[in-house]
């Protein structure tokens, strides 16, 4: 899989340094939920893709945009859930579809021309965040648009004259509102970067 | 010089392309149908259950959405199933059972409903051998669909007093169960999965109990 995008990444790209204006990053996530989010689902996810493009507007800092979509999944044993009066036995499947959409800064730590390039930065932006309980043959859902945010750290390392392999992490902070309680919950990524001339 | 704008958008082609196979692997639910199987149960907390001591109930289970007049009943089979099932359970729970006409402190009333869903959409030539195919039709080359059948069992527990009482209006329930799965499997397997609920209905209803 790795070996399909290094091929695809350096076909449509020009050979420019990895320093030069703007970047792209295509990223696999692996995702672990926090807070309510780990209420809800338990079990983290090896469900998740992010994609990023970074512009540098001076020195080492980036502005850009990331997209993400993060799947959580996981099937309840069988249990009675209790509620005044009423009980209902059954097995839970529970889904998270989480689709942040954000703005970023990103800022370069150390040498510009260096192979290694540690970064952190923040986003900020909104999620769609989509929970879905599936129980019996009905199914209870809640979609909701938050206002989130999601600081960053990582680092590139230049495997090629404009491709480097990326690892970092986000933790997405999405915030409550009327539908749904506050969320949390970390990824790791691990990727590809590249840039275009 | 400008990037060629096909190159501006191959990052998100590529994207795109993750989505996909991730959504290929997206996570399916239930494998198996008695993952599917539901029991909710609803009870009165002012009435005294425990002071009851005799029930009735009928052997034959009526269909619901039949002609009341001529009702159609579960299969006899199914309806022993389900019968003796509840039966177990009331004993066990200190109840006895008498007839109809020998004045019981309580009724218990049980009926069950199915339910035919036939779902059609159009597919590719992948979904020919998971289903079967309707001749073309206008818009949709390759049309499948499918059909399952869904059953529910309601048991339903009343007042002998207020059932046989003036007052039609103060007659409400004081247990109710609704089991509710797909009617999937051997006959033999979906019984097994019907006894199951009905053993899990008083499981998680242990007020229903004669202390008399």
């Amino acid at each position: 899989m790795k070996k399909i995008i290094f091929i695809l990444a350096f076909f449509v790209t020009g050979f420019s340094a990895l320093a030069q204006d703007t970047f792209t990053s295509l990223h696999y996530d692996i995702s672990v939920p926090l807070s309510n989010t780990q209420d809800y689902i338990g079990r983290g996810s090896w469900r998740g893709v992010g994609f990023d493009y970074s512009k540098k507007v001076s020195g080492n800092l980036a502005v850009g945009f990331s997209l993400g979509w993060h799947v959580f999944y996981e099937r309840k044993d069988f249990d009675t859930y209790t509620e005044g009066n009423v009980s209902l036995s059954g097995i839970q499947f529970r889904y998270i579809n989480s689709f942040p959409i954000h703005g970023n800064v990103t800022y370069f730590l150390g040498v510009e021309e260096s192979d290694l390039q540690p970064y952190v930065g923040l986003g900020i932006g909104t999620t769609s965040f989509n929970m879905r309980t599936e129980m019996g043959l009905f199914q209870s859902e809640t979609n909701s648009w938050n206002f989130s945010m999601q600081p960053q750290a990582g680092f590139l390392y230049r495997v090629n004259y404009n491709v480097a392999v990326l690892a970092g992490a986000k933790y997405y902070t999405i915030f409550k509102n009327s539908k749904i309680d506050a969320q949390g919950y970390l990824t790791f990524n691990v990727g590809v970067a590249w840039t275009i001339d | 010089m400008k990037k060629p704008i096909f190159k501006k958008l191959m990052g998100l082609a590529l994207f795109a392309s993750a989505l996909i196979l991730l959504d290929a692997c997206y996570p399916q639910g239930a494998e198996f149908v008695d993952e599917l199987d539901l029991v909710r149960t609803d009870f009165n907390s002012n009435y005294p259950f425990k002071d009851q001591v005799t029930f009735a109930i009928n052997d034959d289970i009526p269909e619901i959405g039949t002609d009341p007049e001529d009702p159609e009943f579960v299969s006899p089979i199914r309806a022993t199933v389900i019968i003796t099932t509840i039966l177990s359970n009331m004993e066990d729970r200190g109840f006895e059972r008498v007839e109809l006409d020998e004045d019981p402190d309580i009724y218990l009333t049980v009926a069950a409903l199915e339910n035919k869903t036939t779902v059609i959409s159009c597919g590719g030539w992948w979904d020919y051998w998971g289903g079967w195919y309707y001749p073309p039709a206008a818009g949709c080359w390759y049309p499948v669909g499918y059909s399952y059948s869904t059953g529910s069992i309601f048991i339903t527990l009343w007042d002998e007093v207020e059932l046989n009482g003036p007052d039609d209006d103060s007659v409400a329930p004081k247990w109710s169960v609704a089991i509710n799965g797909l009617l999937q499997g051997s006959e033999s397997s979906i019984n097994a999965r019907i006894q199951n609920s009905i053993d899990q209905a008083f499981a998680q209803s242990p007020y229903i109990l004669s202390e008399d």
